[in-house]
């Protein structure tokens, strides 16, 4: 016992001397610093491109820039913590699903003063839906980081297998379904699908289809429920008739995801947002894959794509500075950086996201040699971006969506009145909202 | 000859039940293994268990992991909380135990009721108050923030209660009689006869720290004073599935342990076989 | 007499408050007054970051005894920790008895139950997931079915309990190992002496001088088995139609404290569940005083 006592002493010395050793070093270089900010995100395949803008920024102005990633429950809870007393990094993204809280309960810096001083950053080049969000009637607490579309994401090798032609953007979500039902068809012994869609994929999956066909999932206040709407409750029996027989069972949806299914050639198309590329970037199949827009729906029946009936839900992050910081004016001056045209050409370039600013979309597209990325950014042209529903606790919601279209989705209940009763539950939940 | 054959086949018996039971043990970790030499398509296809893929086996997933963090301080830090975690959990819950199980005083099963009620809550209510205690004494990012949710253990405390509850009267009153005080009795004779507890109590709060992932999360953000779960976790980030790297990770992060729990292995099961001392 | 026994039980209980001064200390601070806060929490409707909390009594409590939610995850977990104690207590209990002995392997055989142990819980749910997985998992290719592990209601929480009790024998083995070996040889010769066989030997003395550890284990595999809560969480999917069936009542709790941001009415169901493990730790503790008389 002694020995392995006095083995583990030593151990520990030697182990102590290692952490206290590398600690030195590293204060030599902060010696000349001005200071540090520490900013906090939570997608660590954004780290590297916004650490070296940060780096660049940082030689300029003399501070040291930290960046902290967390995984996205602890990063919430770590804010939280740090709001109620703790330490809070001195800039930090912000998300729709918390946005409203953040804003009500000051935590956020209110930015307006700001950007009046700050030439480099007016509201009005960044995508409108986004700076919306970040604002409230006090002004504005978050500066657009991105924004984010949904596209079609296809397996050429699947479509090549089975002698279909690859699908354009001319296409309706009719042609999508048979699409889909032709490639499950032939699949059948294979055990290949031609779409997937699940209860939980909302913003990358049914939301786009409901606004396509006119409906709407929450009103324009946020206060009403928008599923029970006759536009909406068509299109939850389009996806209900006409794709879901397309897609595999509702099991297996549980089970296995979308994109499992469709780079392991079990999948045909799968509906997905410009924040995954990268994560398909790095397959070794990738040559396999293709992206195309999402389809319209002809509500007037005219024949031609009008206004509002091709649509893909956005969604985006914003930069904000915590209200109590220290070093407000340096962190406002690397929010500006990052925010900035150059700051958001540079972002996009280092194929970090889709830029918050206008009309940068085609030097993201371009970061990925090899692929052509334009289904994310001409849908932009080509269609109508809807911000993503939201609401202050709109996580309530959007879990009970998963769970209450469950027996709709596999056919033990109505899609009808799942959804006129799920409309009842959500107007419930926004009146507790608003109380 | 027939008490022979009995026991050959209660042997072969016994062997073919563990055996049995191993594979089912040791499935996962063999998947775990060969899923960390994968690339992405080849994780999820369907034969997990393809041994020989076509293009071989795939390293560079352990080199990608390895250079996304500074392994060597996050084994070290590791190892810190651990030790410092097991050193101070040991001593206050073998001293409690020793209270609870053998002494008389005022006010003792009150006292052990809370020991009861600690773990009778979920972990996940403690963290934010620890957090914010840290916090206020400014020692987040520190060794010590590490190590103080674990500093004490009601778990522990109870395991010992129960090591010391059952020693034989005899003993002590022994003691006693030549003269001893309580704290000598304590010391000297009670505390080596419950060396497998203690043994015992030492695995698991050991385990228990390494496994422990929130807590170093939320008060050692930072990627130097982190630990090793922690880093883990980080590696999954928000929308990734990528099943080799997150693999080939936790395999770099069961290595020490494993290591650890190899050499001390003969110490450990030594350490659980009482020495001497029984009548 | 009467004097010096007064001075010794003094005296002890002068030692008996010293010694658990530093673990009830630490208790206070780092645990009870998370408790109270707790409790406070569940007697508000939170505002968020306790900005703006409003005392509301009794509300949430009236609130929680009419939902139908916590009480069907409350059954879950009471259906997980029965199935999940007794199979986990019982096969570490064989593979201990087993390994107490000086066969071959020993060594390989008690590292190979402890491993998973040493590894992430999150690594762990991980493999099972894919495994349990219904059209690529190990499972349904070993066994050549389409059986619907995850998502089938009737299924589903078995196959999470299968998980823990995986999880969980490496644990109770060590312990149990440890117990066995306290057990003197002497009992055991004495009764062979007398003829008794192995398995009465068994039943009349190792299991009895066990019972103290096994109260032990069986204690704080239920506390920890009416907690559970990573499990379900990593495995079972939101989507899947099995989820109000798994979902354990800590994970209803973690639902509306972390991801609703409801915080006191999480703090009545922690509060709840702390009445209810309260309960049954006593009624535990009641039995274990009643067999364990020594």
């Amino acid at each position: 016992m002694k020995k392995i006592l006095s083995i583990l002493l030593s151990f520990v010395v030697v182990i102590s001397f290692i952490s206290c050793g590398k600690s030195n070093t590293s204060n030599v270089s902060k010696v000349d610093k001005k200071g540090s900010l520490t900013v906090a995100i939570w997608d660590n395949n954004q780290l590297k491109g916004l650490q070296q803008i940060a780096n660049e920024w940082g030689e300029k102005s003399g501070y040291d820039v930290e960046f902290e990633v967390f995984d996205w429950s602890t990063y919430w809870t770590m804010l939280e913590a740090g709001v109620s007393g703790g330490e809070m990094p001195d800039i930090f993204w912000m998300h729709s699903s918390y946005a409203q809280m953040y804003m009500d309960s000051n935590v956020l810096l209110n930015l307006n003063s700001e950007i009046a001083k700050d030439d480099a950053i007016d509201i009005a080049n960044y995508y409108p839906g986004i700076s919306n969000l970040y604002s409230n009637k006090d002004g504005h607490y978050a500066i657009p980081k991105d924004h984010d579309t949904i596209a079609v994401v296809y397996n050429k090798s699947i479509f090549d297998k089975y002698g279909i032609a690859y699908p354009t953007k001319a296409w309706t979500w009719e042609d999508f379904a048979s699409i889909a039902q032709e490639i499950t068809d032939k699949g059948k012994t294979d055990g290949v699908y031609g779409a997937y869609l699940d209860c939980g994929n909302n913003q990358s999956g049914w939301y786009n289809i409901i606004y396509a066909f006119g409906g709407e999932v929450i009103n324009d206040d946020h206060t009403k429920s928008g599923m029970d709407n006759p536009n909406t409750i068509k299109a939850m029996n389009f996806v209900k008739d006409k794709i879901l027989p397309a897609c595999p069972s509702q099991d297996s949806m549980a089970n296995t995801a979308g994109d499992t299914m469709l780079i392991s050639n079990k999948l045909g198309m799968y509906i997905d947002g410009s924040w995954m590329v990268n994560s398909y970037y790095s397959l070794d199949n990738i040559d396999d894959l293709a992206w195309v827009e999402l389809p319209w729906e002809d509500v007037n029946n005219n024949n031609i794509c009008d206004e509002g009936e091709r649509v893909s839900i956005y969604n985006g992050l914003g930069w904000s500075i915590y209200e109590g910081t220290e070093n407000s004016d340096a962190a406002w001056s690397l929010t500006s950086a990052l925010t900035s045209k150059e700051g958001q050409i540079k972002q996009s370039e280092l194929g970090v996201t889709m830029s918050g600013y206008v009309g940068l979309s085609d030097q993201w597209a371009s970061s990925f040699e090899g692929i052509d990325l334009s289904a994310y950014t001409d849908i932009e042209n080509d269609g109508t971006l809807i911000f993503r529903p939201y609401s202050k606790y709109a996580g309530r919601w959007e879990d009970y969506f998963t769970e209450a279209f469950i027996p709709a989705w596999n056919g033990s209940a109505s899609m009808t009145d799942t959804c006129k009763s799920i409309a009842t539950y959500m107007n419930g939940l926004l009146d507790s909202e608003n109380e | 000859m027939k008490y022979q054959s009995k026991q050959n086949i209660n042997s072969i018996v016994t062997h073919i039940v563990l055996i049995c039971g191993s594979i089912c043990m040791l499935l996962p970790f063999i998947w775990m293994f060969l899923t960390a030499f994968k690339t992405r398509s080849q994780s999820v296809s369907v034969n997990p268990f393809y041994f020989f893929p076509h293009e071989g086996w795939h390293f560079e997933n352990f080199s990608e992991v390895w250079n996304s963090y500074n392994f060597l301080r996050l084994y070290a830090n590791t190892l810190l909380m651990i030790f410092f975690r097991v050193l101070f959990a040991c001593l206050t819950a073998t001293m409690a135990g020793y209270a609870f199980g053998r002494l008389k005083f005022q006010g003792k099963s009150f006292f052990f009721s809370l020991v009861l009620i600690q773990m009778m809550v979920p972990s996940q209510i403690f963290i934010i108050p620890q957090y914010l205690m840290v916090s206020k004494l400014h020692l987040l990012n520190t060794q010590f923030a590490l190590v103080f949710p674990g500093a004490v253990s009601a778990f522990g405390t109870y395991l010992l209660k129960q090591g010391y509850q059952f020693l034989p009267k005899e003993l002590e009153e022994a003691a006693e009689l030549d003269g001893c005080s309580i704290w000598q009795r304590f010391t000297k004779i009670m505390l080596p006869l419950t060396k497998s507890s203690m043994v015992s109590l030492g695995i698991f709060t050991a385990l228990f720290a390494y496994k422990d992932m929130m807590w170093p999360m939320i008060a050692c953000n930072k990627s130097t004073h982190t630990t090793l779960s922690a880093a883990l976790a980080k590696l999954q980030g928000q929308f990734t599935s990528n099943y080799p790297q997150l693999m080939a990770g936790a395999l770099m992060a069961i290595i020490p342990m494993l290591v650890i729990y190899l050499l001390f292995q003969r110490q450990f099961m030594e350490g659980i076989t009482t020495t001497g001392g029984k009548l | 007499m009467q004097k010096m026994r007064t001075l010794k039980s003094k005296t002890e209980a002068k030692w008996g408050l010293i010694l658990i001064a530093p673990t009830i200390i630490g208790l206070l601070i780092l645990n009870f007054y998370p408790i109270i806060s707790t409790i406070y929490l569940s007697l508000c409707k939170t505002g968020d970051f306790g900005i703006g909390n409003k005392f509301i009594g009794y509300d949430n409590y009236i609130t929680l005894f009419q939902d139908k939610e916590v009480f069907h995850s409350l059954i879950n977990t009471f259906k997980y920790t029965i199935i999940e104690v007794p199979f986990s207590i019982v096969i570490s209990l064989i593979l201990a008895s087993l390994l107490n002995h000086n066969i071959f392997g020993r060594t390989s055989y008690r590292t190979i139950y402890f491993l998973p142990m040493i590894c992430a819980p999150a690594a762990v749910a991980m493999v099972w997931r894919w495994m349990f997985n219904q059209d690529f998992g190990l499972l349904n290719m070993i066994f050549r079915s389409n059986v619907a592990w995850v998502t089938d209601p009737n299924i589903a929480w078995i196959c999470v309990a299968i998980v823990g009790v995986w999880s969980s024998i490496g644990y109770n083995m060590v312990l149990l190992i440890g117990a066995l070996q306290d057990i003197p040889r002497d009992y055991y010769e004495a009764a062979t002496i007398d003829g008794a066989s192995a398995i009465k030997s068994f039943f009349h003395i190792t299991i009895p001088m066990l019972l103290p550890m096994l109260f032990f284990i069986i204690l704080t595999g239920v506390i920890g088995a009416l907690q559970l809560f990573d499990l379900p969480y990593m495995i079972i999917n939101r989507s899947s139609r099995a989820f109000s069936d798994v979902q354990t009542i800590t994970y209803l709790f973690y639902t509306y404290s972390f991801e609703h941001s409801n915080r006191g009415y999480g703090a009545t169901i922690v509060i709840f569940m702390l009445l209810i493990i309260g309960i049954i730790t006593y009624g535990i503790q009641k039995l274990e005083k009643k067999w364990c008389s020594v």
